[in-house]
């Protein structure tokens, strides 16, 4: 935060110009107040399949560090096995070179993560729901 | 970053905590004494690229085993229940 930032804050603080006014000049200054709620990125992907007809319930809760972990390790994984591995992954329809590619977005991938929320309402009552957490 | 310290198992109604912690240091006593060999295979079969995986590759793995940390599956049905969750 630069010296001025602090100087309108501390103005704000001892009552010499409102919060609207406060505002305004961190705007003019290209610093806009930090958002309360703060996008904090997911740390777990939940998966539940719930079937009140059988009354089967399905839990379950992977850490997205895996995925950070996996990509890093999937980024090295074709050089080190010379291709062998990534052809027959790509023979399944598994790209490991666009693993490579995505790389530096995982960060930003696991942010953006955190607004998912698929629920699906099976024929038979039974609900599946895909979230971030 | 730490490994896996508990596994966690729950087949019908109790609960099996086993300590994977216990586990690592005879895990890494033998991982440093097969190393060496280990190292010359993999220069053998690999060539230069035996490097990259050993440098690269294992503390990666390391990483993934670490990530796995929280892991939890549960499923369960009337009159049974199987969870495993990672510590």
């Amino acid at each position: 935060m630069s010296e001025e930032s602090m100087r309108i804050l501390n103005m704000l603080g001892e009552g010499k110009i409102t919060a609207a006014e406060a505002e305004q000049l961190l705007k003019a200054l290209g610093e806009a107040p930090a958002e309360a709620g703060a996008k904090v990125p997911p740390k777990f992907l939940r998966v539940t399949v719930n079937n009140p007809t059988n009354g089967e319930q399905v839990n379950v809760r992977v850490p997205l560090a895996i995925l950070r972990s996996g990509i890093k390790l999937g980024s090295i994984m074709p050089g080190v096995m010379g291709g062998n591995v990534a052809a027959a992954l790509k023979e399944k329809g598994i790209d490991l070179d666009s693993l490579k590619q995505s790389g530096p977005h995982i960060e930003e991938l696991i942010k953006s993560m955190g607004e998912l929320n698929i629920e699906v309402d099976g024929p038979d009552k039974a609900k599946v729901r895909v979230f971030c957490e | 970053m730490i490994p896996v310290l508990l596994v966690g198992l729950r087949l019908g109604r109790f609960p099996l905590w086993l300590p994977l912690f216990l586990l690592w240091p005879l895990v890494l006593v033998l991982f440093l004494l097969a190393f060496p060999f280990l190292f010359i295979y993999s220069l053998f079969r690999l060539g230069l690229r035996a490097f990259g995986f050993w440098f690269l590759g294992l503390p990666r793995i390391y990483a993934l085993i670490c990530a796995l940390r929280g892991l939890r599956v549960s499923v369960q049905s009337p009159g049974k229940r199987i969870a495993i969750s990672l510590v």
